[in-house]
């Protein structure tokens, strides 16, 4: 199955996709910017974040209000979400509605209202969301505030991607108008309408709309480099509000689009990936060691679709108290080191490959999740056709392939690993 | 050149018509409906049984939950172990999840692999085999998840809502316990599964590429065919209490924050109220352009999370405010929150306000029927809800015909703050309940 799509680049630096499917009448209208968490300065942690919210407050033609108001009386759903790498904003509509969500996204890339009011209002949003959705919720301050110092040396990499309150209180207007100036200029966003429209007027549409909003000088790319790891880590984290116990096991990760990508993909497949896998039927079934788990190439912030080095392939497992973390950890490297040793058979590598081609076709199916794919790959690659291709290339590596990408990866001399422990219980 | 502005006219939606659904009922009572939809190279399955938790005994909350669980987990002819693989060989997804009202199997795959799909589904749904180490895991593994449920409040504030709700109905009971998981047992399960998963009790919804109706129809009976009909009890839950104001706190040590729920027995779908208490929900607390979240969170600042909810259960539904609060703010949110209500209850709403929430609630309900286990998922619902099968496509029209009057009025009935319950889950050092009851709200 493949997404036909036309690219296309506005004279002020604005890409723009347009991947009609006209059977169902939706659409999706989905922006994303090259700026995330990552590009933070010291002191300014969380403001990405807080940036997303003031990307509501109204612009000039939409006052505040008008972004919700408009999108949800005509039936759709708007959102945003901000990333390590990137932030993105999407409208799902009624397929009438093309036009509406044009000239929002236009009038706030052109003209967002940045006042202190509306920066004092989100910093108490933030706040709120921040207490609800991190504070008071077990295993998350371990997830975002701890994991990421754990994981990385280079403070870009390491700070709290949803920031302290100190630094959220610290932020200017000034400051919001200096990111919305660098980074929310059309040279720096990617723009993708997939779903139920007609091309050729979509592109009139785009240009009347965005046509004249001037770009800026592009960004220089935040220093992310990491130096190599040499020696494993562990730390141990105490949460009051966790009742079962969570170790966290990662490796720095391949480059990128690398043939290492590929086979860590397809690696993390055999391991976690549904319930035939052999994280499942081994620690889960056999040893009931393991309650649950989650893996990525990217983990927590990402996944393989938007994992960008350097970065880890993490796994997080919920396990039974009868065992303790490093009898887990064990377990998890004594898996890997089967297929380190063994590699894996052919029947099991073509079950793989089947999990991930359907799995890919389900996701496909709705208009909003064929434009992030579309829209992620032509702005950390530049390349969208990689939504088209991509599965043909991780699914021909070969069982080689898998087995010496565990052993070049998943080395156990540059493990990080973060157990978790209910707080009543360590004491 | 373009006026930027004022927001751009739009044409009105072109009127969309769901794919035909062919219709019959196998001779031991299976409902079947097919739907024929080429657009992806997929089959999703839905097989659905009026068996959810509503029907498990008092003493074993969680049993049809943890049937549906172990359907997958090892048949007469398949381990465990063979079922994941063939599902990962199908290119396919398959579980059975189970709520108040129903037990759904869930399945989808690659449509090629329909016939195969149709043989392992027809296995598990009639021959699993409840294998005494997968009971024992099962058991285990759920009861460590409930423990990590219930370490959010969240969870704890819906258990509370639903007891004080629904009292005496089994509606009360949406989650186990440990000491119910700890009965659960081989006897029980199959028990459950003879007596409720049974042809007579089922709905079987498949979509997708399929073959034409009589082929599909020829594999369906192979494997469902010789499935025995079992005389079905009927299921006569004793009434919920009659609403009433009370106030019941939820300790949860070293809370930063109060999560509350405000609410009420209300109607169900098949109720004449539902469709205008449905907007006067949205209008009330459905999204970022309702009163509560430009109120309470915009305006007043009081919570990052404020909104309201139906919750229509086949026998019984609900209505709830639900939000979340800093400790010190509690009093001046909740009357807050109530005067929402009462205001919604009391003024009819704008025209603009009707025309949002009845547009918003016309455009989600076009965008769920983009994937096929979506339109699925929504045929198998209304099957088992006992709705009619024009339901899907009479929705947006009846709900475009629901006044300003009977918004008002159906509020009126429903939200009513004098007589709803108030739940909190919070530190009991720092909240007083009795004070909340006290409190002129």
């Amino acid at each position: 199955m493949s997404i036909p799509f036309e690219r296309h680049k506005l004279p002020n630096g604005l890409r723009l996709l347009l991947a009609p499917d006209r059977t169902v009448p939706v659409l999706t209208l989905y922006i994303i910017y090259g700026v995330g968490a990552r590009a933070e300065e010291r002191g300014r942690t969380g403001f990405a974040h807080l940036f997303e919210h003031m990307m509501f407050q109204g612009s000039a033609n939409a006052p505040k209000g008008t972004h919700f108001q408009l999108v949800e009386s005509s039936g759709g759903a708007p959102n945003g979400s901000t990333h390590p790498d990137y932030t993105d904003y999407f409208e799902v509509l009624p397929s009438n509605q093309l036009a509406l969500g044009l000239w929002l996204e236009s009038d706030r890339m052109r003209s967002l209202s940045i006042t202190q009011e509306n920066l004092d209002n989100q910093k108490e949003a933030v706040k709120q969301e921040r207490r609800l959705s991190f504070d008071n919720q077990p295993y998350a301050t371990a997830i975002v505030d701890h994991w990421p110092e754990l994981a990385f040396r280079n403070w870009q990499n390491a700070h709290s991607l949803i920031g302290s309150f100190e630094d959220l209180e610290a932020a200017t207007v000034d400051d919001v108008a200096r990111f919305f100036r660098t980074y929310y200029a059309p040279n720096n966003a990617v723009l993708v309408i997939s779903g139920d429209f007609e091309p050729a007027e979509a592109r009139k549409l785009v240009e009347d709309y965005f046509g004249d909003i001037p770009p800026q000088p592009q960004p220089a790319p935040p220093d992310l480099s990491e130096p190599p790891r040499t020696e494993p880590q562990t730390a141990v984290f105490q949460d009051r509000l966790a009742q079962v116990p969570a170790l966290i096991v990662a490796w720095p990760g391949p480059p990128r689009r690398s043939a290492d990508y590929n086979a860590l993909i397809m690696l993390d497949l055999v391991l976690t990936g549904g319930e035939s896998s052999r994280f499942h039927q081994r620690l889960v079934k056999e040893r009931q060691s393991v309650i649950q788990f989650e893996a990525n190439l990217g983990w927590p912030f990402a996944g393989p679709t938007d994992y960008k080095d350097p970065g880890l392939y993490a796994m997080m497992l919920l396990y039974n108290p009868d065992f303790t973390g490093e009898q887990i950890r064990q377990q998890v490297e004594e898996e890997i080191a089967a297929i380190q040793r063994d590699g894996i058979g052919e029947a099991e590598l073509a079950r793989t490959r089947t999990y991930l081609r359907s799995s890919r076709i389900r996701q496909l199916q709705s208009s909003q999740n064929r434009a992030i794919l579309l829209g992620k790959y032509e702005l950390i690659d530049g390349h969208p056709e990689y939504a088209n291709t991509e599965l043909d290339e991780i699914a021909a590596v070969s069982a080689e392939s898998i087995r010496d990408a565990a052993r070049r990866y998943c080395d156990p001399s540059r493990r990080v690993m973060l157990d978790i422990v209910p707080a009543e219980a360590a004491q | 050149m373009i006026d930027r502005t004022h927001p751009p006219k739009t044409s009105p939606l072109p009127p969309f018509k769901l794919p035909g659904v062919f219709e019959t009922r196998l001779s031991n009572g299976l409902q079947v409906l097919l739907v024929e939809d080429r657009r992806f190279p997929l089959v999703a399955a839905r097989l659905g049984f009026e068996a959810g938790s509503k029907l498990d005994p008092p003493e074993m909350a969680g049993l049809s939950e943890s049937t549906g669980a172990l359907l997958t987990e090892g048949t007469e002819r398949r381990s465990a172990r063979q079922i994941a693989e063939d599902v990962a060989s199908l290119g396919a997804v398959l579980h059975a999840d189970s709520n108040s009202d129903a037990l759904v199997i869930a399945a989808s795959a690659l449509s090629e692999n329909l016939p195969a799909l149709i043989e392992l589904m027809a296995d598990v749904s009639r021959a699993a085999v409840f294998a005494d180490e997968e009971v024992a895991l099962r058991k285990q593994n759920r009861a460590q998840e409930l423990l990590a449920q219930r370490s959010e409040a969240a969870f704890l504030a819906d258990e509370k809502f639903a007891q004080v709700v629904y009292g005496p109905h089994p509606y009360s009971r949406q989650d186990p316990t440990l000491e119910s998981i700890e009965r659960l047992d081989r006897a029980a399960f199959l028990g459950f599964r003879d007596r409720w998963l049974v042809p007579n009790n089922a709905v079987l919804v498949l979509m997708g590429a399929l073959p034409e109706p009589a082929a599909t129809l020829e594999l369906i009976e192979r494997h469902w065919g010789g499935w025995q009909n079992v005389p079905i009890g009927e299921f006569k839950p004793p009434c919920p209490p009659e609403p009433r104001r009370c106030a019941e706190l939820v300790d949860r040590p070293g809370s930063v924050q109060a999560d509350i729920r405000i609410g009420r027995l209300a109607v169900t779908r098949a109720h004449p109220d539902y469709l205008p208490l449905l907007v006067a929900n949205t209008i009330l607390g459905g999204g970022a352009s309702s009163r509560l979240f430009t109120n309470v969170r915009e305006k007043q600042g009081y919570a990052y999370d404020v909104h309201s909810s139906l919750a229509p259960l086949k026998g019984a539904g609900t209505i709830a405010a639900v939000t979340q609060v800093r400790n010190e703010v509690l009093e001046p949110a909740i009357r807050s929150v109530m005067a929402e209500m009462r205001r919604i209850a009391s003024e009819p709403v704008s025209a603009a306000e009707l025309a949002t929430a009845v547009n918003y609630l016309s455009g989600t309900f076009v965008m769920r029927l983009e994937t096929l286990e979506g339109v699925a998922g929504q045929l198998v619902n209304i099957r088992l809800l006992g709705l009619p099968l024009d339901y899907l496509e009479t929705y947006t029209t009846r709900l475009r015909a629901v006044t300003a009057a009977q918004v008002r009025d159906a509020a009126a009935r429903y939200l009513r703050p004098d007589d709803a319950s108030i739940v909190l889950v919070g530190d009991a050092s720092r909240i007083h309940e009795t004070r909340i009851l006290e409190t002129d709200l």
